[in-house]
């Protein structure tokens, strides 16, 4: 977890940019076991992102010494990086990878040295890729399916390994695992999955907003609404030089905390989340053995009064369009939903008076797999959990990992104060956010953090309108005068 | 519409399968399919009683009248969750020489 760097725990640090890389160690079979290439490094870049079941990285190594051939470099060798921040109360990343191949190979003009980038993964990766599973669980809930199955067929999660942290899901199910890899399988299942803790969604039940990935301290099988409920463990802010006039030099402490650089990703697009069906969505679910067609609409609203949020603020306004509805009600009687989803379902098969009064019929039929609750809350949650996303550029900083929750603080536009005051905060990109990515980024002369941040809310509600006024109706009805 | 979850619009997973189980308790002449490639053959992973029961296709001229299905009979059909493969419809038996 991060810390709240105070001065004195920097004391080792000159520059905000300053890392202890401890090293980089190549296993192979040749070359005496293994090589340090700490000396050789151009370039480190270390990825995690919540939405990958891996970690994964690039080595640029500058080579005089013919190393490829020399170790016998063959794409199957394992890499041990150890790297920090130099304050001592930073987090060691401390792991060991599978370098999976050699890319980018330049020779140099005179044939001193040659440059190549070395890709590496967590192993679980290869195994995942080399192996698929098929195998029945019954009566079993979601999250025991995926605890087993990371510990029986990736060996994690057991003495010696990675650890897990996997939350508990609700609901019983009978899965038959169709034979894809093993990440697939997991992701594939994680599309099923309803938190057990989580807030509520459409229709009679939670979200589905279950997430898998990978980051410094493990395998996580989280949901969405989880990730929203924690502390945020650091505070970041983009406060350029230039708009404080007369300020004196950022001490360290607060350089650690300033981003060098601020990116918008993601930010206003109302027509891009009405294609993905952030504010309403329709599902068509059949059900072929009781011939039963349900039709089950998301509501944003509905989904945001009671759910958990990074902020507490919606993201759009009450603005009514020319049929009078919200952008997150159900169509008109006389029109269908523009996300609209049709699959098959076996919802309440069991308690249908016929298969009720048969036991052997009963156990004939498989358990509900909810896709009227799953599908449309999903499809809801995982596109507004994207709903602002930022890239900040920071100094270097291994305490922090994705899946955490930090606060931003972005400066708002406006003219330019005396020198005595401070500008205000931007109300829609400060707040809390969750690290989706983090990259990593260590070279000769310095250390960066680049940060994808991703929130679903704000900390101010925008301003709203008198759908009733007749003004407003008239000022908006669309006509060409 | 979302394609890749719209019945129909994409990813007819189309498979052959093995009937290992015809005795369907809801008598609408469902079977119990290994289904090559998607099960394992490994039975202790896979018991034939965890097979999902694959539901028949009848024809439209004779839609009342069960299969003459039988227990090792090949089968050919489609997942209606495509490559979730969930909820297999059997389209019809492969006719094969006697072994």
């Amino acid at each position: 977890m991060a810390s709240n760097n105070s001065a004195a725990s920097n004391a080792q640090l000159k520059y905000a940019t300053d890392y202890d890389l401890t090293s980089i160690v190549l296993f192979t079979a040749a070359a005496n076991d293994s090589i340090e290439l700490k000396d050789k490094m151009v370039e480190l870049n270390y990825f995690e992102d919540v939405y990958s079941p891996s970690i994964s990285g690039k080595l640029v190594v500058s080579d005089a010494i013919g190393l490829l051939n020399l170790a016998s470099i063959n794409g199957t060798e394992f890499l041990k990086i150890i790297f920090r921040k130099t304050n001592d109360s930073s987090i060691t990343i401390s792991r060991t990878f599978r370098v999976f191949s050699v890319t980018d190979k330049t020779l140099s003009i005179n044939n001193n040295f040659e440059n190549y980038t070395i890709n590496f993964c967590s192993e679980e990766f290869l195994i995942s890729q080399q192996y698929r599973i098929s195998k029945s669980y019954k009566n079993k809930e979601i999250s025991d399916i995926i605890a087993d199955i990371l510990n029986t067929f990736l060996k994690v999660g057991v003495s010696g390994s990675k650890s897990v942290y996997v939350e508990s899901t609700r609901g019983k199910y009978d899965f038959i695992l169709p034979n894809k890899k093993i990440f697939e399988t997991i992701n594939w299942l994680s599309t099923y999955a309803q938190p057990t803790s989580g807030g509520s969604g459409t229709g009679n039940g939670t979200g589905a907003d279950m997430l898998f990935y990978e980051n410094v301290q493990g395998y996580h099988f989280n949901s969405l609404q989880s990730l929203y409920k924690q502390n945020s463990v650091m505070n970041l802010y983009y406060n350029p030089k230039n708009i404080r006039p007369n300020q004196k030099l950022i001490d360290l402490d607060s350089q650690l905390r300033n981003a060098m650089k601020f990116e918008v990703l993601n930010y206003i697009d109302t027509l891009g989340a009405i294609s993905k069906g952030t504010f309403s969505n329709r599902l068509i679910s059949l059900d072929i053995l009781a011939k039963k067609k349900t039709v089950t609409d998301y509501n944003y609203n509905d989904y945001f009064k009671n759910g958990k949020s990074l902020n507490g603020s919606p993201v759009t306004n009450n603005y009514k369009n020319r049929y009078d509805k919200y952008l997150f009600d159900a169509p008109p009687q006389n029109m269908e939903a523009g996300t609209l989803r049709m699959v098959t379902s076996n919802s309440k098969q069991k308690e249908l008076p016929y298969v009720k009064q048969n036991s052997d019929m009963i156990n004939s039929i498989a358990n509900d797999i909810f896709v009227e609750n799953y599908i449309p809350n999903r499809v809801g949650q995982i596109a507004l959990a994207n709903y602002t996303r930022i890239k900040l550029t920071i100094p270097g900083n291994s305490d922090l990992c994705v899946g955490l929750a930090i606060n931003f603080m972005a400066l708002g536009i406006s003219a330019i104060p005396d020198s005595k005051s401070k500008k205000d905060p931007d109300p829609y990109f400060s707040g809390k956010y969750i690290i989706t990515a983090i990259r990593h980024i260590i070279t000769n002369i310095s250390y960066i953090t680049v940060l994808e941040l991703a929130k679903d809310s704000n900390t101010q509600n925008y301003s709203g309108v008198n759908n009733a006024d007749n003004n407003w109706k008239a000022k908006v009805a669309g006509g060409q005068s | 519409m979302d394609q890749d979850n719209f019945l129909g619009a994409k990813a007819f997973v189309w498979w052959v399968g093995e009937v290992v189980n015809i005795a369907d308790p809801t008598a609408i002449g469902r079977c119990q399919v290994r289904i090559f490639g998607h099960h394992t053959d490994n039975e202790s992973l896979l018991p034939n009683s965890d097979l999902p029961w694959a539901h028949p296709m009848k024809s439209i001229n004779n839609s009342t009248a069960n299969s003459p299905l039988e227990e090792g009979n090949w089968v050919v059909g489609f997942f209606m969750d495509g490559h979730s493969g969930q909820f297999p419809i059997m389209m019809g038996v492969l006719p094969g020489l006697k072994q």
